[in-house]
Order: C-alpha cells, then sequence, then structure tokens
C-alpha cells in the first residue's frame, strides 16, 4: 500500500513537467506583448526594452525556459510582474486556500445531496418521485452555472436578504489562514454544487439500480429485508466506487474550474485570480496558477486511487 | 461500508451544522447610522501604485487620492487650482514657472514636503530606470531629452533655490503645462522613501495627498484613510473618515451589491438596465461627461483605405452613429462630430462633417472604384472583446454590409489587441475601434500623441502635413483663444480628410448614495473625482 502511493506520488513529477512545459509554450504564445501592457500603449521604446530587460522577456526562448524550469525545481514560480514584486507562491497560495474553502464546501454539499437523491431516486424507480428527481437532476446538470449562480444571488441575496451578495467575507483566521464568512460561503458553494450533485446523483441511481440486480442484493430481500435495506445496507458500498471517482474528480475540476462562479460572487479565488492575471498578461501568476492547479488535481486523483483501497479490500490485496 | 455510512453521516452533518449558523449570519439590508466610510467597487486590484508607472484607471484613482502634486484640478473642472504650492508665477516669455510651496506640508510619514522632493519626482519621471511613464507629460521641460537619454545627469529645467521654492523651465512656452503637473505626472513624491532601492512603497505609496494606504488585502480590498494633516482637511470637518476599495470584477454583481447596501459606489452599469436604474434609484444615478472617444481608426500606411478619402467617406456615411449611441450604448455616450470631445478647448460644436445616408455611401463606393463592394477584399477589423464592442461590431457588420463592404471581424483581449496595433511595421489590419481617453486633458494630447506625423500613438500611421503645421503652431501658441481655434482647425482637417470615423464621445454612469454630498463628476473619469472634499451629509441637509 505504502509502496503504491509512494509510486503514485513520483508518478506525479513527469506528470507536473509536462504540464509545466506546455504551460510555458502557451504562455509563450500567447499573443500581445506584457512588456506593453505593464509599460502602457504609448510607452517609450526605451522603457519598453527596460521592461522587457526586468522580467527577462528579452531573453532568448531556450533561456528563458531553462530558467523557468530551474526555478520551478526549487519550488520558485518567481513574481508577479504587476503585483508589486509579490512572490508568486504567495499570490497563488493564498487564492488557493480561497478556492478550497468553496471546492470543499461545494464537494461536500453535493456529495451528500447527490447521493440522497440518488438513492432515493433508485428506492423510488418507476414512482413519480423518480421521475420528478430526475427531471430536476437533468435541470441541475443542463442550467448554466453564470446564470444559475446570477439567479441564486438575484433571489436569496437581492430579494430575501438571507446570504451576502459577493466577497469573501470576514471569517476567523486561524493559523493565518482567513476563512471565508459563512454568509458569503453559500450562495458560491450552492452554485458549484447543483451541477455536481445533479450529476452523482444520476450515477449513484444507475450504479444503484445496477447492484440492486445482483445476487447478493436479491439474497437479502430474501433473507426479510426491505428494499431500503438491501439497498441502504448492502447495494450502497458496492455502488459507491464509480460514485467516490466522480466526487474525486469533480473536486479536482472544482479547484480550476471554478472561474465562472468566482467572477460572479467576486470569489478571490484561483480562478478570478488567474482571470486578472490573463487580462494583465502576468504571466508568472499565471504560469504558477496552472501549474498549481494541475498537482492539485493529480493530487487529488491520486487520493481517490489510494481511497479505493479502502472502499474494496480486492483493491487492496492488488496494491 | 461502515467507512461509506460514517462519511455520509458526518458529511450530512457538517451541511446541516453548516447551514445553521449560515442563517444567522445575515447580512443587514441597509445600514441604519452609519460611519463617514465610503464603500466603492472597483472591478480589480491596481496593477501600479507608482505615480510614474501608473497608466490605467484602476491605479490613476488611487494616485489621485494618495499623491497631491503643485497644482491640481478643481473638482468637476479642468481649471488649475494651488495644491502643495501657494502661489506660484510665469515670466513674460511664458518659460519660467516659479512656484511657492504652502508651508508646514507634511508627507504621510511625517517627514515635511520640500522643494527638493518636488524636483527629485519630476527627475523621476524622467528617469528611464523608473520605467516611467511620462515622459511625455515632462517633455517641456528643460534638458530633458539629454537627461532622459543619461547624456547628463542634470536637469535645467527643474530646480529648487530654497526648501519652499521650486522653479521649471521650459524650452519653449508650453499653455499646457499647468494641465500636465495636475495630473498624476506632477504627483510629489518623498525623496527618501523613493530612494529605497527596496521599492516598499509599490505597496505601501507614500504622498502628502488626502489619503493614506491604511491596509491592502490583496485580490479582496484595499483601504485608504483620511489625512488629517493634508492642506484641505480639518479634524472633525465631516469629510470622509476612509474609502474602502473592494474587487468586484462583475458589472452585474457591483448592481446587486448596490442594491443591497453592500458598497455606496460603482460605475459601469450592466448593459441593458440604463433605464431601469434611472428609474428605480433616480436620487443615486448621476452622468457626465469624460474627455474620452471610441472611434473606428483606418490603416493609413497600407491596406484599402491608404490614400482613398472616397472610399473611408463612404464608411462614414455608412455608419449610423445615432442608432449606436441611442440604442446600443443606451444613450449614456454622445454621437462624436469630431476628436476633440466637449468641454476641452478646440472642441467643435455641431453636426458632424457627414451624415448616415446609405445612398451617399453606395454612390461613393462607385467613385472609390468598388460598386457595390466589388473588388473590395473583406475587410480585417479588430477590436477587443467585450459585450458593448461586440454588439457595436454586429451593428457595423450591418452597416457596412449594405454598402458590399464585408467585415472579417478579429476580436481579441485587450493584450493581443495591442499587440496588433504595436506590431514591428505597423498593425496589419485595415481597420479598428480605438478608444483613447485624456492622458492630460488638452487638445495636443487628443490631436497630437495620435495624428502628428511620427507621433507614438499614431498606430495608423496617418501623415498630413497642413494638420501637423496646424498642431505644432498651436503647441506654441500661448494665446489660448488662437491655440484652441488652432486645434478647432486641425480637428476639421482630420475630419475633412476622413481621417477616422468618430463614432462616441464616453459619458460617465456612476451610482453613488445620496448621503454622500459635496462631489462632482470629474471630465476625467470617476477615478479622478476629488474624494476628499466629499461628506456624509446624514441630515439629507444638502439637498
Amino acid at each position: 500500500m505504502t509502496r503504491y502511493a509512494l509510486r503514485r506520488l513520483l508518478w506525479m513529477v513527469p506528470v507536473v513537467w509536462a504540464a509545466a512545459t506546455l504551460v510555458w509554450i502557451f504562455m509563450f504564445l500567447i499573443p500581445g506583448d506584457p512588456a506593453r501592457i505593464l509599460a502602457g500603449q504609448s510607452a517609450d521604446p526605451d522603457v519598453l526594452e527596460a521592461v522587457r530587460a526586468e522580467w527577462g522577456l528579452d531573453r532568448p526562448a531556450p533561456v528563458r525556459y531553462a530558467h523557468f524550469l530551474g526555478k520551478l525545481a526549487r519550488f520558485d514560480l518567481g513574481t508577479s510582474y504587476v503585483q508589486a514584486g509579490r512572490p508568486v507562491t504567495g499570490i497563488i497560495g493564498a487564492a488557493m486556500v480561497r478556492t478550497l474553502f468553496l471546492a470543499v464546501a461545494a464537494t461536500v454539499l453535493a456529495t451528500v445531496l447527490g447521493i440522497v437523491i440518488g438513492t432515493l431516486s433508485a428506492a423510488g424507480h418507476g414512482t413519480p418521485l423518480d421521475a420528478v428527481l430526475r427531471v430536476i437532476t437533468a435541470a441541475g446538470i443542463s442550467v448554466p452555472t453564470f446564470w444559475l449562480g446570477l439567479m441564486l444571488m438575484l433571489v436569496f441575496a437581492s430579494r430575501l436578504r438571507w446570504f451576502h451578495v459577493s466577497g469573501y467575507g470576514d471569517g476567523p483566521t486561524v493559523l493565518g489562514i482567513g476563512f471565508p464568512g459563512l454568509g458569503n460561503l453559500v450562495l458560491p458553494s450552492v452554485t458549484l454544487a447543483i451541477f455536481s450533485a445533479s450529476y452523482l446523483a444520476r450515477v449513484t441511481r444507475a450504479s444503484l439500480l445496477e447492484e440492486s440486480g445482483q445476487e447478493y442484493t436479491r439474497a437479502a430481500r430474501a433473507r426479510g429485508a426491505t428494499q431500503a435495506a438491501a439497498l441502504w445496507r448492502h447495494a450502497l458500498a458496492n455502488a459507491m466506487l464509480p460514485v467516490v471517482t466522480l466526487v474525486g474528480l469533480n473536486f479536482g475540476a472544482l479547484l480550476g474550474g471554478a472561474i465562472a462562479t468566482e467572477t460572479i460572487f467576486s470569489w478571490p479565488g484561483v480562478g478570478l485570480v488567474m482571470l486578472n492575471a490573463l487580462k494583465s498578461r502576468d504571466l508568472p501568476v499565471l504560469e504558477g496558477g496552472a501549474i498549481a492547479l494541475t498537482g492539485s488535481f493529480l493530487l487529488v486523483n491520486a487520493a481517490v486511487d489510494l481511497s479505493y483501497a479502502l472502499l474494496d479490500p480486492r483493491t487492496r490485496r492488488d496494491t | 461500508m461502515r467507512v461509506v455510512r460514517r462519511t455520509f453521516q458526518a458529511g450530512t452533518m457538517v451541511v446541516l451544522a453548516a447551514c445553521a449558523v449560515m442563517s444567522c449570519d445575515v447580512p443587514p439590508p441597509q445600514q441604519t447610522a452609519r460611519e463617514p466610510i465610503l464603500r466603492y467597487r472597483m472591478d480589480a486590484p491596481p496593477p501600479n501604485l507608482d505615480p510614474v508607472r501608473a497608466n490605467d484607471n484602476n491605479s490613476l484613482f488611487y494616485i489621485y487620492q494618495i499623491f497631491d502634486g503643485l497644482v491640481e484640478f478643481a473638482p468637476g473642472t479642468l481649471d488649475v487650482q494651488a495644491a502643495v504650492a501657494a502661489s506660484w508665477t510665469i515670466s513674460q516669455d511664458g518659460k519660467v514657472y516659479t512656484f511657492k510651496l504652502k508651508e508646514g506640508l507634511t508627507f504621510h510619514n511625517g517627514m515635511p514636503v520640500t522643494a527638493d522632493d518636488v524636483v527629485y519626482s519630476l527627475r523621476r519621471g524622467l528617469t528611464k530606470s523608473t520605467q516611467s511613464q511620462k515622459r511625455d507629460f515632462l517633455a517641456p521641460l528643460d534638458g530633458s531629452g539629454p537627461f532622459w537619454d543619461g547624456e547628463t545627469g542634470k536637469l535645467p529645467g527643474a530646480a529648487a533655490p530654497d526648501s519652499g521654492t521650486v522653479v521649471l523651465t521650459l524650452t519653449e512656452p508650453s499653455p499646457q503645462f499647468l494641465t500636465v503637473l495636475a495630473t498624476e505626472a506632477g504627483s510629489i513624491v518623498p525623496r527618501r522613501v523613493y530612494e529605497d532601492p527596496e521599492q516598499t512603497y509599490l505597496r505601501q505609496p507614500v504622498g502628502c495627498g488626502p489619503f493614506t494606504m491604511a491596509s491592502f488585502e490583496p485580490d479582496i480590498a484595499i483601504t485608504l484613510a483620511r489625512f488629517n494633516d493634508h492642506w484641505k482637511t480639518r479634524p472633525n470637518d465631516g469629510g470622509l473618515d476612509a474609502i474602502r476599495v473592494r474587487f468586484i470584477r462583475d458589472a452585474s454583481t457591483a448592481l446587486e451589491e448596490y442594491r443591497t447596501g453592500g458598497i455606496d459606489f460603482t460605475y459601469e452599469l450592466p448593459p441593458g438596465q440604463r433605464a431601469q436604474i434611472q428609474t428605480e434609484m433616480p436620487a443615486h444615478f448621476h452622468h457626465g461627461k469624460q474627455l474620452w472617444i471610441m472611434y473606428l481608426a483606418f490603416n493609413h500606411h497600407a491596406g484599402p483605405f491608404a490614400g482613398n478619402p472616397t472610399l473611408r467617406r463612404a464608411i462614414a456615411h455608412a455608419i449610423d452613429t445615432d442608432y449606436i449611441v441611442r440604442n446600443l450604448q443606451e444613450g449614456k455616450d454622445w454621437v462624436a462630430t469630431g476628436v476633440i470631445p466637449p468641454g476641452m478647448p478646440g472642441h467643435v460644436e455641431g453636426e458632424a462633417p457627414w451624415r448616415y445616408d446609405v445612398a451617399r455611401a453606395r454612390a461613393l463606393m462607385v467613385e472609390a472604384g468598388y460598386p457595390e463592394g466589388r473588388g473590395l477584399p473583406p475587410i480585417d477589423y479588430l477590436t477587443n472583446e467585450t459585450q458593448g464592442f461586440r454588439r457595436i461590431l454586429d451593428r457595423l457588420t450591418s452597416d457596412l454590409g449594405a454598402i458590399g463592404v464585408k467585415l472579417n471581424a478579429r476580436e481579441m483581449d485587450f493584450g493581443a489587441f495591442l499587440g496588433e496595433l504595436t506590431a514591428q511595421g505597423g498593425p496589419r489590419a485595415p481597420l479598428w475601434r480605438m478608444t483613447w481617453f485624456a492622458d492630460w486633458p488638452d487638445p495636443d494630447n487628443f490631436l497630437g500623441l495620435q495624428f502628428f506625423t511620427g507621433a507614438a500613438g499614431n498606430y495608423a500611421r496617418y501623415s498630413n502635413p497642413v494638420f501637423d503645421d496646424l498642431v505644432a503652431r498651436a503647441r506654441r501658441e500661448t494665446d489660448p483663444a488662437v491655440r484652441a481655434d488652432l486645434f478647432r482647425q486641425a480637428d476639421r482637417v482630420l475630419m475633412d480628410d476622413v481621417a477616422l470615423v468618430p463614432i462616441y464621445w464616453y459619458g460617465s454612469d456612476i451610482l453613488l448614495r445620496p448621503e454622500f454630498a459635496g462631489w462632482k463628476h470629474s471630465p476625467l473619469g470617476p477615478y479622478a473625482i476629488a474624494w476628499e472634499e466629499v461628506y456624509l451629509d446624514r441630515d439629507g441637509s444638502s439637498g
């Protein structure tokens, strides 16, 4: 098990390198001269030259790439072009923590909702409740996040005033980490959770229905268990493997794919920070953000794989 | 199985507990008794807080609050009034400006403001290694060229004969020089702080303006606190104690924050809601003019428009600018009839030199050698991608399609757009959308910097000796009326030559709570509003 975990972690090194290289190439190819944006629309050529020299933008591509990799190997992602010399690790680290709060809240919410709805739907297979829940989950998958976020904001923040419209809020600070205001966290996390919950519900339902047709479930029914008990006590655990995979993938995607939600709710997470960086061609922040997201996605995937061993003893033996 | 069940149960508990706590954390609908703090919305953090490098509206907002110059714009106008200077005199030949400083002024860190700091600040603006973007602003100072090029360490144009006197000498009379000094280029910084090689001032700027940088929460908010030793403010004078800036990128979100009392000030209203907002919040809604223009720029160096004024005129007649302003811009802006915007000397009042006239445009297409567009290749049109510009693009495509001109739109983000305009050898596209705002509010900034032969902002490579001569004469002219007339003539030359198609001059919409009184629109834009003049009118007595 330990060897398997180590092997998984070691595999991440070449993957991160490949991802970092791809990111660097994309940054290199992205149109628009960062020096021109930094120096202004009608900048003096001398100033342009000085800006390029300061940030190494005047060096040949291989030299820049080698420099980039050298720093990456030392976990140094450089300093921001526009944020007054702030280290990228600090910028992305702080933003990542804020995104993490959002992603965790959304994942917990989505997992609970998804499994509950999926189980109810499977338990009531073919009933009107099942039909209603399937329509709801289909809508949850189809509705665009941007629109959903705005609607939730208009109803629950503007109209009912149950929650804050936007922002991170002033939660407590623990060990130097600023927690979000709970009233600020609800709407963005619900917005993010709706899609995942709907998808999870459908996967849970399908998986449960498949397991409920297995012999061991039928045996449980034959021993006198109710359908709900057979589903809950026997089929659910076996139906969880694809659900856990999906939860993990969703969580990884939420870490990097929350740009729309973060923009609507002005949540200063990694998506919004990278969007600002893209507009100002703050390449180190963009590179750092992309690498951090890749790394976190890989970590989440590794964690999901390892969790199989906990859920399914057969997987444990294989490893 | 147990793991799954426990996880499920724990998750349920967490969600239920969170919901219970969250329901107690409901924002108040509206503050009842409030402190004099302005909660200001900005779409993104400022890229730069150094006055010599700042060149965008977000950064300039802070620069205008944190720094003072020798002179400043009187609130709501382009008139120049004394700031750090107590008084000044100008020599007979218009070349020597002698400023006497107010006594007893200090920077935010308590250090006295001296003439040496003023001279240092101007030299900084002309020092290449600071990556200054104010070279054009300060170019009139005697010796600025060799100083910038590093040929000499002396700048004879800026001197401090004593700690309370600054003497600025120009190479030739420049009637716009006081205006330039009232912009960010004239910001005074404390020499001892800004000589720090660690550049701590980039994060903690120090000036002598009415507000100090109190806190900077990256990506979240910035708080400016009132500087009680500022020459304008006095303790307990009712002015703002602080401005808390929150970064809210989306305009719709900002509007909802405003509606629910989360912020007191926002600008850039979401599209399609202007009329509704005016009706819903008439006491909050304010509309003013800005010294900005949006126009279509022709490539005068290459492509079908270069050297073909008839074709350019056909394009001008084909575009329904009234429709664009009235419907697409929701009446926020003004149909532009020239380059120099209203409120600036040299502005030409009256009708546009051409009208929307499709029949005339078609006739001109025939005259230009492209009847119904035959023989004319699809026109590459560059624009940066914003919701508003996309709507305008749709209208332009339809208007120009009506005369047989096919637009090949290339939408891109601003960085790529700027890259295209400033590409080596000039832009390749024959047509693009262009916005220009006043770096300093003078017609030379609008005409000279964009259309003078070889000027830095002349991306279109327009060149017309008649125009150049008028601008050159206006630059030297000291009589304001004659100078304005020369710029007026230069503006007409551009229109007669159809050097561009002006679309609209910008207006600015803002929402500000009515309890904030004493403020005035700045012609430069919302970023330059003199917030130190604003106070909280708790009983609404200001009307």
